[in-house]
């Protein structure tokens, strides 16, 4: 068969690397073994050619992907090409690497034939647990010695065979090995099932080919965010917020965003913002990128951009060493919800000079909720854990969606109530959208997350609820959404007591508490808001009556 | 079953009904194609058996797939209706599971819920996770709850309530005492269409089985009027799990039939799939705007449990039918110097520029007749093609790209073949299942133009362009049986599992099932029942269903030792490892009741018609394959011999459909009179 020319060709190989990533994903939700990837697909999975540069992805949990890229830089570097061989996989999950916490654990596979070394695949996978000095994510981490067993780049599989001594050092490091096992055991299926597909393209087309249409669909896609930047008129925006503490101390992390546009350059700045903190909020550099990538394709207007190598050309990202964008060892770096506010915050930036292509505040953290305990039902311990849904920001495309996830997760589902209360022993009483929750405008913030929980045996609750101090802001006249809170209620303190942060807070059997998640920014001034548009929100209870 | 004259199938499409028939009688096949009449759709059906001769002499049983609810389900014209949830869960339904499947889109919107939050009510009411009641619904409120119903003039109610796949009794309390008060109001529970977990795919499948049924119910009673009228039939609809269910109730559970249009060609592949002995086969519809594609694996439906359609979630098993915009009239467009082809079509009008209706954008079908696949001035339907349109089109769009007119129209059709190999890498490679071990089955209009290029790219080495190939579906019809699903979340270990219960409630379902069957007319030795049971490892979510042999109950240990071999091979079989020593898990347990009604597929064949004499002769034409021009011969499908090879290049004209053999394919006709294309470079 000949080969047609490049812009077909080149579209062919560009769909089929993404097609890829794609099956890969079906792959790992249909096998692995922990909640959070098959139920949350709290993954992302990319592709990359010899030279690590990104040819496709699932983009699954969008910060995941952006910065799959570091983790495989460090690995060639550590190990060079040429000790590389077909069925080798290699894993690293340094913070300051990566710039992900512990557990997000990347899964390097080595893309190779008899020839030569034809690229690779990198999955990114919420791992259970890696040995955190308690279950869960720490909210109070002080050091990252306590978050978990940490490693750079380390071969775990040599020509298909596992490397048996790492294999068992991390076993006997975690909690649970036979999740971990089954967990990156779905890792591997799906790097295996990418290798075959990637080799059979290389039949196809011939790797000559296929290295031309990369270059090609590259600086096509580089074309097209140069002329989204372009766009953009000159000028240097500024926006400013703070995450509410470190989970140590109780000051606010203040973080600061400074976006330089200049022609179709992006320059995205974080100084200003807060020195590595003694909590847990700090995040290595490479996460920070990732972050500014996810904001930029979410301001690109299409709905499904490409993201491939040339994407992210023309940024720029400036981050001080020892700051919480880009924290040196040993600072914590378990909870780095700064990254999060960082994203709505280059939105907020450029939100006067792209007023209808932005959205007001969107939900601002993950407000996950962990459940420790032994069930008294089985004896059994457990372990829960969820991240909470909120409201997103209005727009000039209408009101915000209710009760979804943040920006940095993508893919990610909540758990379903009657998945919960079987595998957990809480009662969930009440599962509701906040009634006027969402910031008023001309078009109404989403609607946050209620959700009631009864302990039904003795436990402990680990909370992380961020953005109280920051809500999601509104914008051109909108007002704020509710702020994020969680309100214990215990035999001691019938009253009830707020608390946001806290590390496995005992629950006694008929203990309750109330997670309020944050509700989404209004966009444009309230009196703007239509009468039909009031009448509906009464009439669907998005609003009291009386509000 | 009472003896029947005539065994009709009758397949309603947008465009076109098709009828096929077999006369037991007279043992002849026929075939009847009318136009349909939307937006009604059952007078076509009426129209059909009056040309196939029905009259009110015959005793006919009447086989029949429709589009009607799910159309009104996706163009949002379904049932006014209501939805009951448990006390503090009324927004379940909006929540959905918070995800955003296009993370870069700040401004994604999931479709408008099918039931306002207005029409959503609440019951005090709780179930625990193991089935205990806690709270009972107290019938004052319901009344209440009842009245307020009618007052505001629902036409359906679906009713959700937490944890009712485990114990439904509070959930069945509710719709009685509303079908007490409501009648003509469709009342529908969710655990009597869905006995699986997780509250929001539940409701969802609730909700689109309340706003579908009415529309269902109206359609069918026109028709069982109609036929009535005409003469002594029964009427049986395809269920979108691919088995028939009897119509007169059929309704009530409108979620159950929502695929009974696409699926027939799926149906029609299990057909042929026993008769021409290819257990596995990839079913393609080409039509002008989609492509979909489904399985038949071992001369089975490839069937799922859950899917999405209209962008909401459905549990319920319905065959794989994946579909994708792609088809003749999908238009090449350029994206900043990237070559893209659909979703958007040119649809019937303007319709792609060959056709002469001022279509200024280049569609596949241009492509294919400016390379010369298709004779300039053939017949579409009643229209009558140009190639001169289409190469002047796709010549002015190539300039942009600095290549040629006939670079373009390849470019074009290779963009979109690939297009529709990844939809069927997407129920194949991403199941687990090698696309290799598969024999391609094309028909609808187009399918049969790009099959032999769609084989090529996922190394498959047969394709197949069936006999009857225009009224596929209608055909596969007349052979299909009498099916009931039933399944329950079980959630138990398999090594504790007691299995002397699990056969009693497996018996339990069979004898609610198998009277259905029998009053249903189907006689009691046809009548068979398939157990599985969804196996995983402990901590999984994600299960497979291994089919479990009733007579191994009496022995547990032998089944628990079978039911772990067959996990763990199926299990290593798709995943490429499997882990032996890990405890399982017994997901789900499935019941299939199966009423054997369908006719032989080797009679129906023995009886068919001859061959369409009316053809055109054979004759040489040039025609490009990436970028070569060959000359090509084009046949008669009629006009050739059984047995004898037929080199490519050359292309098979018939009525329906244009078949495309490459020169890199042979094409043959078999004994069955399936026209068969083999690709020299397939590998085994």
């Amino acid at each position: 068969m000949t080969v047609t020319p490049d812009p077909i060709t080149s579209e062919v190989v560009r769909n089929a690397y993404n097609a890829i990533a794609d099956d890969m994903s079906a792959m790992i939700a249909r096998s692995a073994y922990s909640p959070i990837l098959y139920e949350a697909h709290d993954y992302g999975i990319a592709l990359f050619d010899r030279r690590a540069r990104l040819l496709g992805q699932y983009a699954g949990l969008p910060l995941f992907t952006g910065g799959l890229d570091a983790g495989l830089r460090a690995t060639i570097e550590r190990y060079g090409l040429d000790g590389m061989q077909a069925g080798d996989v290699f894993t690293v999950n340094d913070s300051y690497i990566t710039g992900g916490h512990l557990n997000d654990v990347d899964v390097i596979g080595v893309i190779a034939d008899e020839e030569e070394v034809l690229g690779f695949i990198a999955v990114r996978a919420h791992w259970a647990d890696i040995g955190t000095a308690e279950p869960g994510f720490p909210v109070n981490s002080r050091n990252i010695f306590q978050e978990g067993v940490r490693w750079g780049p380390t071969r775990i599989m040599q020509r298909g065979e596992w490397v048996r001594d790492v294999i068992d050092l991390l076993c006997l490091n975690s909690r649970v090995p036979k999740t971990l096992m089954g967990d990156l055991k779905a890792q591997i299926a799906a790097i295996r099932l990418g290798a075959e597909r990637m080799k059979w393209l290389k039949g196809r087309f011939g790797q000559e080919v296929l290295e031309a249409c990369a270059t090609r669909f590259f600086d096509a896609t580089e074309a097209k965010f140069r002329a989204f930047i372009g766009s953009i008129p000159d000028g240097v925006y500024v926006a400013e917020g703070c995450s509410d503490n470190d989970g140590v101390t109780d000051d606010p992390v203040e973080a600061k965003v400074t976006v330089t546009i200049a022609g179709d350059r992006m320059t995205v700045d974080t100084t200003g913002s807060a020195r590595q903190r003694p909590g847990n909020l700090n995040t290595g550099y490479a996460n920070t990128v990732s972050a500014v990538r996810l904001a930029l394709a979410l301001l690109v207007p299409e709905r499904e951009p490409d993201i491939n190598d040339g994407s992210f050309r023309a940024i720029e990202v400036i981050a001080e060493p020892g700051s919480i964008y880009a924290a040196e060892a040993p600072a914590p770096c378990m909870r780095p919800h700064p990254v999060m506010l960082l994203i709505d915050l280059i939105i907020k930036a450029l939100s006067d000079v792209l007023p209808e292509h932005v959205a007001a505040g969107l939900p601002g953290d993950s407000w996950n909720i962990f459940l420790i305990g032994t069930d008294p039902r089985t004896g059994q311990g457990f372990t829960s854990g969820e991240a909470l849904d909120g409201g997103w920001g209005a727009s000039a495309q209408g009101d915000g969606p209710s009760a979804i996830i943040h920006s940095a997760a993508g893919d990610f589902r909540n758990m379903p109530v009657e998945t919960l209360e079987h595998r957990t022993p809480v009662l969930i009483r009440r599962l509701e959208l906040g009634r006027g929750s969402g910031g008023d405008g001309e078009f109404r913030g989403g609607q946050n997350v209620v959700k009631e929980y009864e302990a039904l045996a003795d436990m402990g609750v680990t909370l992380h609820f961020d953005r109280a101090r920051t809500p999601e802001w509104g914008l051109f006249g909108g007002q704020d959404g509710a702020s994020p809170k969680v309100t214990v209620y215990t035999a001691d303190r019938p009253d009830g007591f707020v608390v946001n942060k806290v590390e496995q807070l005992p629950l006694r059997r008929g203990d309750r508490f109330v997670a309020e998640t944050g509700g989404g920014g209004g966009y444009g001034p309230p009196e703007r808001r239509t009468a039909e548009r009031r009448a509906a929100d009464i009439a669907d209870g998005v609003v009291d009556a009386a509000a | 079953m009472t003896s029947v004259r005539a065994h009709v199938g009758i397949d309603v499409g947008g465009t076109f009904t098709d009828l096929a028939m077999f006369d037991a009688e007279t043992r002849r096949f026929s075939t009847v194609k009318v136009p349909s009449s939307p937006p009604l759709f059952w007078p076509s059906v009426i129209a059909a058996l009056d040309q196939a001769g029905i009259d009110a002499a015959t005793t006919a049983t009447v086989l029949h797939g429709t589009t009607v609810h799910l159309n009104a389900f996706l163009e949002r014209k379904g049932a006014r209706m209501a939805l009951i949830a448990t006390k503090g869960f009324r927004d379940v339904y909006e929540m959905r599971r918070g995800n955003r499947p296009q993370p870069y889109d700040m401004h994604f919107r999931y479709p408008q819920p099918l039931v306002a939050r207005r029409d959503i009510f609440e019951v005090a009411e709780r179930t625990l996770a193991d089935g205990t009641i806690v709270e009972e619904p107290d019938p004052q409120a319901l009344a209440q709850l009842a009245a307020e119903i009618a007052e505001r003039g629902y036409e359906a109610v679906a009713i959700c309530l937490l944890h009712s796949y485990r114990n439904p009794a509070n959930e069945a309390a509710v719709a009685d005492a509303l079908r007490a008060a409501l009648p003509g109001v469709l009342i529908g529970p969710s655990h009597e269409v869905c006995r699986e977990w997780r509250e929001y795919e539940r409701t969802s499948t609730a909700v689109i089985n309340g706003y579908t049924s009415p529309i269902l119910k109206r359609y069918l009673a026109d028709l069982l009027e109609a036929l009535r009228a005409k003469a002594e039939t029964r009427l049986f609809l395809l269920q979108s799990n691919g088995g028939l269910m009897r119509a007169d109730d059929a309704g009530e559970k409108g979620i159950l039939s929502l695929l009974s249009g696409p699926v027939g060609g799926n149906v029609a592949g299990c057909a042929l799939s026993a008769v021409a002995d290819m257990p596995n086969l990839i079913c393609i519809d080409m039509g002008g705007t989609s492509f979909e594609a489904s399985l038949v694996i071992d001369g089975q439906s490839g069937v799922r449990t859950e899917r999405e359609v209209g962008g909401f979630p459905i549990l319920a098993p319905m065959v794989d039918i994946h579909t994708i915009g792609a088809g003749g009239g999908s238009i090449a467009w350029s994206d900043m110097g990237a070559l893209r082809v659909g979703p958007q079509s040119a649809g019937a009008r303007p319709g792609p520029a060959c056709y002469g209706h001022g279509g200024t954008q280049p569609t596949v079908t241009d492509a294919n007749i400016a390379l010369g696949r298709l004779e300039d001035g053939c017949a579409f339907g009643d229209l009558k093609l140009d190639a001169a349109l289409a190469r002047q089109v796709i010549a002015s769009f190539a300039e942009s790209f600095g290549l040629s007119g006939d670079a373009m129209a390849q470019g074009i059709l290779d963009v979109i073949n690939e297009q529709m190999a990844n939809a069927i890498r997407t129920i194949t490679v991403r199941r687990g299942i090698d696309p290799r071990d598969f024999a391609l089955v094309a028909y609808g209009g187009a399918g049969p133009m790009h099959a032999a290029d769609i084989a090529r790219l996922l190394n498959i080495g047969t394709v197949v362009v069936p006999h009857a190939a225009g009224a596929f579906s209608a055909w596969g019809m007349l052979q299909s049986d009498l099916i009931h699903d039933r399944a329950e979340t079980l959630l138990q270990p398999v090594d504790t599992l007691d299995w002397q219960a699990l056969d009693a409630r497996y018996r339990a379902i069979e004898e609610e099932l198998g009277p259905i069957l029998a009053q249903e007319g189907v006689a009691v030795e046809a009548i068979h029942f398939a157990r599985t049971l969804d196996i995983r490892y402990v901590g999984q979510e994600h299960a497979i269903g291994i089919a479990i042999d009733a007579a191994l109950f009496g022995d547990p240990a032998g089944s628990a030792a079978r039911l772990r071999a067959d996990f763990d091979a199926a299990y290593l079989a798709t995943f490429g490892h499997s882990n032996p020593d890990e405890a399982l898990e017994a997901a789900t347990l499935r019941l299939r009741a199966i009423g054997g009604i369908g006719l032989d597929a080797a009679e129906l064949i023995a009886a068919a018609e001859g061959s369409d004499p009316a053809a055109a002769p054979d004759r040489i034409l040039p025609v490009q394959f990436d970028g070569v021009t060959l000359d090509t011969r084009f046949i008669a499908r009629g006009g050739m011999t059984p047995g004898t090879p037929y080199p490519g290049p050359c292309v098979v004209e018939e009525q329906t459909c244009t078949t495309i053999v490459p020169p890199d394919f042979t094409a043959n006709i078999d004994t069955l009179g399936n026209l068969i294309l083999r690709w020299k470079g397939s590998q085994g």
